[in-house]
């Protein structure tokens, strides 16, 4: 057998000599005046004082050397019968190589480097649990568990990237799990060949295949409370270690405009506030759109007032008035990415600069109308009430896709540009699940459900 | 594919786009007026023109009239976009005025141009001006920040809620021009200086050319018999007093009848009221009440009565008294026929049921 024939001639120096060139590569002698043994583990991958604790000083405390090998072999997450491959993958995970008396004995000792559990930094709620997925896979399958104490929960790994080798779970609810789209997941998972994978929605790239991809087909979150939300509705939550992130599949349009605190509102407030961001987004995709095509193509909509309004506040303005628009919106994006990047200590500096004296002067200057600037405000700030950051990107995106259409055709480009939108909405699949499934028909699916049930 | 798609996007950049037109480009008409020309046959056609404010915080109303005679409306209009240097928008045009002379003669040309032309919306309103559609279109009251905004609100209803006030929208005054058995009628707005106008008076028409003015007591009792919920003041006597009430609701509604081979129109006129004016200086009680209500139905009577007969010997039909006898008689041959014959032998009923419930707020 060939794994046979492998581990008969595995050793210390084998190991050492694939791993040459390895600055954080540390071998080590361990003497006593009658006794040898070598140790060989790479320095930053492992726990240094553990393997002080565990492994040498027990050397020095132990005279029988038998004894000591013994220990080593019992102690949790040593292995002594492994081949090559598998031994080159426990050293570079933290793996100590022990070897003594031509026996080699590998005990895992892994260092891991996490921050423990962060705050949410990009889906806050006002109220709700605010503690974020970390780095650590085991930290997170730990907040999961917590909160979804169920023998159903099932947890599959696998490693993707050749390179990379990052670990990834599967998590699902076994009774409630859609089988067919777990299965499709798996075949696609299965296909991925790729070298590096460092981010979730790196995967959901890997995954979806489409080139063009305007609208997300996953949630990526980094709230362990979406995740047992969306586990619990049966769905598919993939993790990856060193990420942060989780990726939910499949989904559908309308759970990007669920916010996790929707459920802690009383109902009637939950739904007005679900209608204000469905607003925020009609808002921010159509208002730029809407005043290219009411200044330039189709003034008998507005008011004669507002008409004249526009008109005497473009009077100064000397190109037209997508130019104008486009021109507001790319400083805005500007201004949005910019903050962004920005350290924390110098962001508001970076708004105030930007938004108000920005703002301020172009009107003043004459560069834009005073319309303009409530209309780009109102624009940047509706954008961010998707509770989604992939969404709001999207969506981002969107608006300009609209004012090529509006400054073309006027008030029926936008039109012809929404139906459009729509039909390809209702094209796109996730998961082999219909993207633009309406949610109204699903609660009254579950209504009647619920009614069926307490008879 | 892509490739297509590409140049397609490429090919789609080339165009501007039709009607392609910033709106400092445009230049709105809000109001337009219409007289004879000075010779024989021509319009004297007036433009109100709103110039948009460049400072929004400080606004003074600035408009332009341009005043153009030729031998056609469109032929005016051309040769007035060659005398400023935006172009003439319509789609904000929200009244027209007509002038005296023009309506004594026939509006339909006008009619015709105004509801021909896509760009002029149906919810237009004809009004028309005495002594005529260019001292109307100067008017500029003091309380006006847009320019013709005042003439808009007033006419439409959307500002005023005046009794004496009838809109017209284009819309209507075709339909009562070409309808048979009813007749168009049109507000007449007076010019009084230059800084206010007085609309109080409906002119009738004889489906081309005006025929009948009502006075303003008219007007009123004309406006209660054709619209809901009137809000004006009518007069009542009680105990040699002088009492107003306000008309909280009214509606009224007509029926016509044959009683023993003669037609009968019969009004019922429901009004609820509050006292507003009592000169009498008694206690306002449930028996005073009661009085007003009977005697203001009294005066209401006459005086309804009165201008139904005006309006009867004058041989028009401005209420659609003929479409609604028309609307409910099989013969299609013979019952516009039928009606015409009727006319002078119509005797008229009302009713009116005024209930006066409250005495006002006096303690």
């Amino acid at each position: 057998m060939g794994g046979q024939g492998d581990r008969s001639d595995i050793s210390l120096e084998w190991i050492k000599g694939q791993l040459s060139g390895f600055a954080d590569l540390e071998y080590r002698t361990l003497q006593t005046s009658d006794d040898e043994t070598e140790l060989l583990y790479v320095k930053s991958v492992t726990d240094g004082q553990a393997i002080g604790r565990a492994i040498i000083a027990p050397y020095y405390e132990m005279d029988n050397s038998e004894a000591y090998y013994r220990y080593l072999a019992c102690s949790p997450g040593s292995h002594t019968e492994v081949d090559r491959k598998q031994a080159l993958e426990l050293v570079l995970a933290g793996g100590v190589c022990v070897q003594k008396d031509g026996r080699l004995i590998i005990c895992e000792v892994p260092k891991a480097q996490s921050a423990g559990v962060r705050e949410t930094i990009t889906e806050s709620v006002s109220q709700g649990p605010s503690d974020a997925l970390s780095e650590d896979l085991e930290v997170n399958m730990n907040l999961i568990r917590r909160r979804y104490q169920s023998a159903q929960l099932k947890m599959e790994t696998a490693v993707i990237g050749n390179v990379s080798r990052t670990k990834t779970a599967i998590l699902y609810d076994e009774s409630r799990v859609d089988h067919k789209v777990l299965a499709e997941l798996k075949d696609r998972l299965d296909a991925l060949q790729l070298d590096i994978l460092q981010a979730a929605g790196e995967l959901e790239k890997y995954l979806c295949g489409d080139k063009i991809r305007i609208f997300p087909k996953t949630i990526v979150t980094e709230r362990p409370d979406r995740v047992v939300f969306n586990l619990a509705e049966g769905k598919v939550v993939i993790m990856l270690d060193t990420t942060g992130y989780a990726v939910i599949l499949p989904v559908i349009f309308n759970d990007f405009f669920t916010a996790m605190d929707d459920k802690i509102h009383l109902p009637i407030a939950g739904r007005f506030l679900k209608l204000l961001r469905i607003i925020g987004v009609i808002m921010t995709l159509w208002l730029p759109a809407l005043y290219v095509a009411f200044t330039s193509y189709n003034p008998e909509i507005v008011r004669v007032q507002i008409a004249l309004l526009i008109a005497g506040s473009r009077a100064t303005v000397p190109y037209p008035s997508f130019v104008e628009v486009l021109i507001m919106l790319l400083m805005m994006e500007f201004l949005t990415e910019a903050s962004l990047r920005l350290p924390k200590a110098i962001g508001p500096t970076a708004t105030t600069v930007g938004g108000l004296i920005l703002g301020q002067a172009a009107t003043e200057a004459g560069l834009v109308g005073n319309i303009m600037i409530i209309l780009v405000s109102a624009v940047a700030i509706s954008n961010f009430m998707i509770p989604l950051n992939m969404m709001s990107f999207s969506i981002r995106v969107l608006k300009y896709f609209f004012i090529l259409a509006s400054a073309t055709a006027g008030l029926v480009g936008v039109v012809c540009c929404l139906v459009g939108f729509t039909m390809y909405l209702c094209s796109q699949r996730s998961f082999g699940q219909p993207y633009f499934k309406l949610f109204v028909l699903d609660s009254l699916g579950t209504d009647n459900r619920k009614r069926g049930g307490s008879k | 594919m892509k490739k297509l798609l590409c140049a397609m996007i490429a090919l789609l950049l080339l165009c501007t786009g039709c009607e392609y037109k910033d709106i400092d480009r445009r230049i709105f008409v809000v109001a337009i007026g219409i007289d004879q020309g000075e010779r024989e046959g021509n319009f004297k056609v007036s433009l109100k023109l709103a110039l948009p404010q460049g400072d929004v915080s400080k606004i003074d109303e600035k408009m332009q009239i341009l005043t153009e005679e030729s031998t056609s409306i469109s032929e005016a209009l051309r040769r007035m976009k060659s005398r400023v240097e935006k172009e003439l928008d319509y789609v904000h045009c929200k009244s027209l005025v007509l002038g005296e002379g023009l309506a004594a003669k026939d509006i339909r040309h006008v009619l015709d141009w105004a509801i021909r032309r896509r760009d002029i919306q149906l919810i237009l309103n004809f009004a028309i001006g005495r002594p005529g559609a260019l001292e109307v279109l100067e008017i500029k009251p003091p309380s006006e920040r847009i320019p013709s905004n005042s003439l808009i609100v007033a006419m439409s209803g959307q500002g005023t809620e005046s009794p004496f006030i009838t809109s017209v929208y284009a819309f209507e005054l075709v339909n009562r021009v070409y309808e048979q058995g009813v007749d168009p009628v049109l507000p007449v707005i007076e010019a009084k200086g230059k800084d206010q106008f007085l609309i109080d008076k409906v002119a009738v028409l004889d489906k081309s050319k005006v025929s009948l003015v009502l006075t303003a007591d008219e007007t009123r009792l004309f406006n209660l018999l054709t619209r809901q919920d009137l809000r004006t003041n009518l007069p009542a006597r009680v105990q040699e007093g002088k009492v107003q009430y306000y008309t909280e609701t009214s509606s009224s509604s007509y029926q016509i009848i044959m009683r023993q081979g003669e037609p009968v129109i019969r009004y019922n006129i429901k009004i609820k009221g509050i006292i507003e004016e009592n000169s009498t200086l008694t206690e306002v009680n449930h028996r005073m009440l009661k009085e007003v209500s009977s005697s203001g139905g009294e005066e209401l009577r006459a005086s309804v009565e009165a201008l139904l007969i005006k309006v009867q010997q004058s041989g028009l039909d401005p209420f659609g008294w003929g479409l609604h006898y028309c609307a409910r008689h099989w013969n299609n041959e013979s019952e516009l026929e039928e009606w015409e014959r009727m006319v002078p032998r119509i005797r008229f009923e009302v009713m009116p049921k005024v209930e006066v419930k409250y005495s006002g707020m006096i303690e």
